[in-house]
């Protein structure tokens, strides 16, 4: 499955792209990948990946572990060889390149700082390393320092830091040198989830004042929302989906971008027929019409539907609510709402997430009538 | 932790302090003991009173007297025999046994030059005067050795340092000390044994022209510079018999001083080698009992059996061409074994050992400044 | 219904204990050190320091050539060692730190480690077989016309030198390879990043953190090879031997036991001052941190 997707930044976030200083033209895009193959002894990592990021955008990478998620950021920086396919920084075929002639910044999971030098020089590293004069060099890392709010801390060693410290001059020691295409691989996985969720503002605020195109790499569904522009679902080695957070939640187009990102339920139903780009379905006792999640099979018989949890409620929701009679199996306090686990006639189970006052009306092992927003339901591909 | 002060006072405050007193107090006590015992044990190195331990001189020659003595003293007598094999410097290593009260050899092959500082140190048992009747019948003359009024030690056969050349390798052979040190006339890679700084120091001598009459007192500088001269043609300076066969069945030697043991054993392996005596030097050596020994009556009944059983003492000679203690050995061997020991041969010289004993520490000084400074 | 027959613990246990108590429970070892190092230590400075001489048993030391050119072969040939092994161990260690192959590592396992199983005399003999004038060595070069007579090649420092780096090699690679072990790889591959190649790169991050332990390696391995006594004398010769012949001989042979202290204490002295050296060199903040 290929994808290829063109589209614009969020509106919210307009960076000003920086032109590359040799790029062949303002068109060229910061990041393209041509048909990467990775294969490793008898497993395919990558199955062929296709992508175009625009020059200044910030794209997340998203799947579970084993989705080939890493190999793609590693065959981009440079430390892998594709079997097979090319990778473009700026229109530039960089795939024979060395990491070092490929003018990256990369962020590793767990910093990758220089124990043995300072903060300072951590940053200065690669302003050295392309001869920069030192006054200049000087100079930069005080600026990266400020930008990052770590003004004062340039003396201290790495291990003289705190977690969310080390993530910050991680990410000024890959700034520095001011380079087209950022890469970042997790990197806020070992900080705590306040200090998650405030340093992926921080990263946005970062990409914005550098403008450099930043592919971000995680399997946190939470961070991918936060930062991102677009996003990217890995899964087994291909690309997914790509889309706007919005468009993948909305109208995921399979069964795994509805689970995986949307967390919504993904249930079997019945194929009645196609009208355009919407699906007539039957499903637990009811004939819906619902929007497709891509094209469908007219010939499948049977389609999967993505049902988001909060799309069931106790009163009529939506244009066309559809009447289910559900089973309860179990229901969760969760302070500002009831998370049900319900089950239809058929014997397909649904979580749903009622509002508080749908406490009363529930009991376990009781029934409960639920109406179906079916404005939010995807039609999705059908699989075992 | 001061909040557990504040606690009842009672007088069981402080439990943990006492166990972990009782602890240490124990602990002390167990190192107390251990080295105790590590320290003063006396019945772990050598045997009881029914097992024999002979300090053997190594290579060949031990080999040879354990398959002909040894194996067959034990079984007769069911006295049970280990052979150690200390390598070298006996006089010294029983004089440090006796000083830390710790024998740990009853019976010694010791080689020449040993056998003479055991005795000037003291440190050997005299033979009985029950064991001296009866085996002076059965041993030849002069054989119980220093001297009539010095039992202690039975010699054991003639050893003789003299000198092999390799023919396969030299075409030239020397013949005595003097053409050995002729490199001129007689090129070809040198091995001398140096393990005995007496035997290196009187080799050096005759290569230099002394009569043996003039061996001793020995001229120290005499020795050393002709050990000097030498020394550029010398490649081997052996210190154990291994050695010495090795650098000869190897060809890292073509001309080797060594004892005739060790060269008719690597003639085996090496047809071509032919022994050269004139200029041989005797060892003056053989069985003796240490001083203080845990078992020295087996070591006396040891060697009683050694005099009463000529015929393994030939069969001992047929194998390695080594003398022994017996007398009129002529009756029981071959012609060939004749050939090939120090009997009736011209140019070889017994050497006093009392006599050189006495220089012993002097001339291994001064060798070791030759060979090393 | 459970009986409680004892009182529940007034104190939590703990692993701290008074000064009194704790110099208890080491009792033990202080007793085998003072018997066992201590002691014998000072017994030898004793016998070094009296009879004859006293102090002046050091001169006289210092006045044999044999002892003074045996103690200059032994810290020389030692240094000479050291380097190579040191050099050789930081690659090794390298390659088995790094390489997915598991064929190279258990290749380089096995070259490395092997020494250590095998008895010493076993492992000089092979080099004399290797290096006799009528041996493998020799014998290969003549066969193929590279010579015409067979080369010196045992009884030389060549012979030494090759003997004693076979043998100390794992010693080498052992620390080098334990504090490889804690440098994250991902370092090298940060410093590519910024635009360092693969040399650069283990330049400046790999070298610096391999420091303490390149030192270790170091100090080790000079300090055993000081030490050493049948290789230099079987593969060395009769004239070449390192102070520990020396300080046989005069025990053994030459009934020079005061001799023999002084030569021991001396080496003890070559052997303290190199680790010093390597301590001051470390640091005391690294040396610290590392015994934790």
């Amino acid at each position: 499955m290929n994808v290829r997707a063109r589209k614009e930044p969020r509106q919210e976030a307009e960076a000003e792209p920086r032109p590359a200083p040799d790029a062949p033209a303002e068109s060229a895009a910061g990041l393209e990948l041509r048909g990467l193959v990775k294969r490793f002894g008898g497993t395919e990592a990558l199955r062929g990946i296709d992508l175009v990021a625009e020059h200044g955008n910030f794209v997340t990478v998203l799947g579970p572990s084993g989705s080939g998620k890493t190999t793609i950021l590693r065959v981009v920086a440079g430390f892998l060889a594709p079997d097979q396919g090319e990778v473009l920084i700026d229109g530039r075929d960089v795939t024979r390149m060395p990491p070092a002639a490929r003018e990256i910044g990369m962020v590793f999971q767990n910093y990758a700082l220089f124990p043995h030098m300072t903060a300072a020089d951590n940053i200065a590293y690669g302003l050295k390393m392309r001869r920069f004069p030192k006054a200049d060099r000087d100079r930069r890392v005080a600026e990266m320092l400020e930008l990052v709010g770590l003004g004062e801390l340039g003396g201290r060693l790495p291990r003289e830091l705190s977690g969310g410290q080390q993530q910050r001059v991680a990410v000024a020691r890959a700034l520095a040198f001011r380079p087209q295409l950022l890469l970042m691989d997790e990197p806020l996985g070992a900080l705590d989830r306040e200090l998650r969720m405030r340093m992926a503002v921080e990263l946005r605020r970062l990409h914005k004042e550098a403008g450099a195109t930043t592919v971000y790499v995680t399997h946190d569904r939470e961070e991918a929302l936060t930062l991102s522009d677009w996003i990217v679902i890995m899964h087994d080695g291909r690309i997914d989906a790509v889309g706007t957070a919005e468009e993948l939640y909305t109208r995921p187009r399979n069964a795994f971008v509805a689970s995986f990102f949307g967390g919504h339920n993904v249930a079997e139903a019945t194929l009645d027929g196609l009208d355009g780009d919407r699906a007539r379905v039957g499903f637990a006792g009811c004939d819906m019409e619902v929007l497709c999640g891509q094209p469908l099979e007219p010939s499948a018989g049977r389609v999967g539907l993505s049902i988001p949890e909060e799309a069931l409620s106790l009163t009529p929701s939506g244009p066309a609510p559809a009447r289910l009679e559900l089973h309860v199996l179990d229901d969760l306090y969760l302070g500002n709402g009831v998370r049900v686990t319900l089950r239809t006639g058929e014997g397909v189970t649904l979580r749903a997430t009622l509002s508080r006052d749908a406490r009363e009306s529930i009991r376990h092992g009781g029934t409960l009538t639920a109406y179906l927003d079916t404005t939010q339901v995807a039609a999705v591909p059908h699989e075992r | 932790m001061s909040s557990q002060r504040t606690h009842a006072s009672g007088v069981k405050r402080d439990r943990r302090g006492r166990r972990g007193r009782i602890a240490a107090a124990l602990s002390v006590a167990v190192a107390v003991a251990t080295v105790t015992a590590a320290c003063g044990s006396d019945s772990d190195s050598g045997g009881g009173s029914d097992t024999l331990v002979i300090a053997g001189w190594g290579g060949s020659f031990t080999a040879a007297n354990k398959e002909f003595f040894y194996d067959q003293f034990q079984k007769d007598t069911g006295i049970k025999v280990t052979i150690a094999t200390p390598g070298g410097g006996f006089a010294a290593k029983v004089a440090a046994q006796r000083a830390g009260n710790n024998i740990e050899w009853d019976l010694l092959e010791a080689p020449g030059g040993d056998t003479s500082k055991l005795v000037l140190d003291g440190n050997l048992e005299r033979f009985p005067e029950s064991l001296i009747k009866e085996i002076t019948p059965l041993v030849a003359d002069g054989a119980i050795r220093p001297g009539p009024s010095e039992p202690y030690y039975l010699d054991h056969g003639g050893t003789v340092n003299l000198i092999g050349c390799n023919t396969k390798l030299v075409k030239k052979c020397p013949t005595n000390p003097r053409e050995f040190w002729d490199v001129k006339n007689f090129p070809g890679t040198r091995g001398i044994t140096a393990n005995n700084p007496i035997f290196t120091s009187l080799f050096a001598l005759a290569g230099d022209g002394v009569q043996p009459q003039q061996y001793f007192p020995v001229d120290v500088n005499r020795a050393m510079t002709a050990l000097k001269r030498i020394k550029p043609n010398v490649q081997v300076w052996s210190t154990s018999p291994a050695q010495m066969q090795q650098a000869v069945v190897d060809g890292e030697v073509a001309i080797m001083q060594a004892p005739n043991t060790v060269l008719v054993s690597a003639m085996k392996q090496v047809p071509q080698l032919k022994l050269h005596w004139d200029g041989g030097l005797l060892f003056d050596e053989g069985w003796c009992v240490t001083k203080g020994a845990k078992n020295k009556e087996a070591a006396f009944k040891f060697i009683k059996w050694y005099a009463e059983h000529r015929e393994a003492q030939a069969k001992f000679t047929e194998k390695i061409y080594s003398g022994t203690g017996g007398r009129d050995m002529q009756k029981y061997l071959s012609p060939e074994a004749i050939e090939n020991l120090p009997i009736n041969k011209t140019g070889v010289t017994l050497v006093d050992g009392k006599a050189g004993a006495k220089q012993q520490q002097e001339l291994g000084k001064a060798l070791r400044e030759i060979l090393v400074g | 219904m459970l009986r409680m027959t004892r009182r529940t613990r007034r104190r939590g246990w703990q692993s701290t204990f008074s000064g009194l108590t704790g110099l208890g429970l080491i009792a033990p070892f202080l007793v085998a050190a003072g018997v066992f190092i201590v002691y014998p230590f000072v017994e030898l400075l004793r016998t070094a320091f009296g009879e004859p001489n006293g102090f002046g048993n050091v001169g006289d030391f210092f006045q044999s050539p044999a002892a003074r050119r045996t103690l200059w072969t032994t810290c020389l040939t030692s240094l000479i060692v050291t380097v190579i092994v040191v050099a050789a161990g930081a690659v090794l260690a390298w390659s088995l730190r790094t390489t997915k192959s598991r064929l190279t590592r258990m290749v380089i396992a096995l070259a490395v480690f092997m020494p250590l199983w095998m008895g010493a005399v076993m492992k000089i003999y092979v080099f004399t077989v290797l290096l006799e004038r009528f041996g493998v060595v020799n014998r290969t070069l003549t066969s193929l016309g590279v010579i015409d007579e067979p080369m010196q090649l045992l009884r030389t420092q060549f012979a030494v030198v090759a003997g004693m780096t076979y043998q100390m090699l794992p010693y080498a690679v052992l620390p080098l390879y334990a504090v490889y072990v804690t440098i994250d790889l991902n370092l090298i591959q940060a410093a590519e990043s910024m635009g360092a190649s693969r040399v650069r790169a283990l330049r400046d991050v790999v070298a610096p953190l391999a420091l303490p332990g390149l030192l270790a390696s170091t100090v080790i391995v000079y300090v055993i090879c000081v030490g050493y006594y049948l290789t230099p004398v079987l593969l060395g010769g009769a004239t070449a031997p390192f102070t520990a012949s020396l300080i046989a001989d005069d025990i053994f042979n030459l009934f020079e036991p005061a001799q023999a202290a002084v030569a021991s204490v001396l080496l003890l002295v070559v052997a303290g001052l190199v680790i010093l050296g390597g301590l001051r060199l470390v640091g005391r903040e690294r040396l610290r941190r590392a015994l934790g």
